[in-house]
């Protein structure tokens, strides 16, 4: 089944648009200049690039983290977005129901309301027998899971993450990779994705934006024209190795490999 | 699932210490009994004990009156610093306009200030107080103020994020972080309000039924009845340490499930 894709052009329908978007951190460093991105609702959009090319940066300036020096930046049709840092960022003190509670709780939503989402969430990310245990008792991974799960748990219609598997090994990368894809595909959110890996970029994404730093901009697009689901036999098939290189050639090209 | 700390400490880890004590006890009698010492010089651990039956009900009075102000000046430190901790954070300018004087507080010598509040304040008990929770008010103040501030930027940003307020951030985040710094400087005030009794309760004298462990102490060394100098000095320790294991208990309890400081 292809994912049906709508024009990235027409802004007026689009998730988050990005116009001439510059950024100074208040300690003087450009990081990012003139950026125009355009994100279609339930697009999976994924930055690609080397360490300080600001790929995190415009991540977090679409989160309304920060706020851009310049330029417009406007989302659309986004009632509830979710971020997901690198770390799985959990609160140490309280169990994993509570944590992946957090974003209700704080909307001060009634509790039983709550738990059955809770539970929802957790067993969309397979650890709906976890919910007592304290972070410190699950692995690094189950905890990018809860991590997930509390990123779900508001049903977001946009859904933001920074280098998420980053700092797992290559093998629970590669099954949370599946189960994020499986997820999208059910729910249909619009994906921002930051990697600096090639192989998640192309299995993940309808479009992978390349940036190159000093200052942060975007230097080319690749959309990948593969149909979702995308099964394990894609991510080893010639045509797979294909999209890599051109990944590759093109960042190369930008100065960003 | 849980991981539960695996407890490597061999059968007689308990034991090592109590024999080391009973040894040294029966060293103590023996020289004592042999080189023929004199109880107003050092008195053998059964002249102590004997004195501990005969003096128990004046000791254990004077206890009484110690802890009490310890305990009323430690629960006075907790309430006051953890409000400065609190009003610290939320304020950067009156934490900057503060702090000095809390530092000031603190370094200087509780002895040197005490005789100032004995005089100034009419009711003994009152003054003891006071200046027990001087010296134990500054842990609270600065390891709670550390732990308040010492949030995880990931955290901070997620409860931004969902939009919290200053006071869920307060509550639901702040406080939660601060817990194991707070527990921390609770076990070394703990001491230090028993210490701050004990010093103002040397430099006040104060006799009659109020008198304190430090006033016995005082009087028994003018009498020169050193075994009930040792008794009391014996009773003090073990108030400190029953004190310090109390509050550690009440921090194992609190953190020993999420934090590596009470595994």
């Amino acid at each position: 089944m292809p994912a049906p894709l709508p024009d990235p052009t027409a802004i007026a329908t689009a998730a988050v648009s990005v116009r001439g978007l510059d950024h100074v951190h208040p300690n003087g460093t450009h990081a990012l200049t003139g950026i125009d991105l355009v994100v279609a609702p339930g697009e999976f959009v994924t930055l690609i690039g080397p360490s300080g090319c600001g790929k995190s940066t415009l991540l977090r300036l679409i989160a309304g983290l920060d706020r851009p020096t310049a330029g417009m930046l406007e989302r659309h049709a986004v009632e509830r977005s979710a971020f997901v840092f690198q770390q799985p960022t959990l609160m140490p003190w309280a169990r994993v129901a509570a944590n992946v509670a957090l974003p209700l709780t704080l909307a001060g939503r009634q509790a039983d309301d709550a738990a059955a989402k809770v539970r929802d969430a957790l067993k969309q990310v397979g650890l709906e027998d976890f919910e007592q245990a304290f972070p410190r008792e699950l692995s690094g991974g189950m905890q990018m899971r809860a991590s997930i799960a509390r990123a779900l748990v508001t049903e977001p219609d946009l859904l933001l993450m920074d280098e998420p598997f980053g700092a797992l090994d290559e093998i629970t990368r590669d099954r949370l990779d599946r189960e994020l894809l499986a997820l999208w595909q059910a729910r249909r959110f619009t994906a921002l994705f930051v990697t600096h890996s090639l192989h998640e970029a192309v299995y993940l994404s309808n479009r992978v934006v390349v940036m190159s730093p000093r200052p942060g901009r975007i230097a080319a697009e690749l959309r990948i024209d593969e149909p979702y689901p995308r099964a394990q036999d894609f991510r080893v098939s010639e045509r797979f190795v294909r999209w890599c290189k051109d990944l590759s050639g093109m960042m190369i090209e930008a100065g960003a490999a | 699932m849980k991981p539960r700390p695996r407890d490597d400490r061999p059968w007689w880890a308990w034991l090592a210490p109590v024999v080391v004590g009973i040894a040294l006890t029966g060293f103590w009698e023996w020289i004592v009994a042999v080189r023929e010492i004199p109880p107003y010089i050092v008195p053998a651990p059964s002249v102590i004990g004997a004195t501990f039956v005969k003096d128990h009900v004046l000791l254990f009075a004077s206890l009484w009156v110690t802890l009490k102000i310890a305990l009323v000046a430690l629960v006075a430190a907790v309430v006051i610093g953890l409000a400065l901790a609190f009003v610290f954070v939320q304020n950067r300018a009156i934490e900057m306009s503060l702090l000095p004087y809390a530092i000031l507080l603190q370094v200087t010598p509780i002895v040197a200030i005490a005789p100032l509040i004995i005089i100034w304040v009419d009711d003994t008990p009152t003054a003891l107080v006071i200046c027990a929770t001087i010296v134990a008010l500054f842990p609270m103040v600065a390891n709670t103020t550390v732990g308040l501030k010492s949030v995880d930027r990931g955290l901070l940003d997620l409860f931004r994020l969902y939009g919290a307020n200053r006071w869920q951030v307060l509550m639901s985040l702040r406080v939660p972080s601060a817990a194991p710094y707070f527990f921390a400087g609770l076990r070394v005030s703990a001491g230090l309000a028993l210490i701050g009794a004990v010093v103002a309760e040397f430099v006040a004298g104060t006799g009659g039924s109020q008198s304190g462990l430090a006033y016995q102490i005082l009087q028994a060394g003018l009498q020169l009845n050193i075994p009930r100098m040792f008794a009391a000095l014996i009773l003090i320790a073990g108030a400190g340490i029953a004190l310090f294991a109390a509050v550690s208990v009440l921090g194992w309890l609190t953190l020993h499930r999420w934090h590596e400081s009470a595994r």
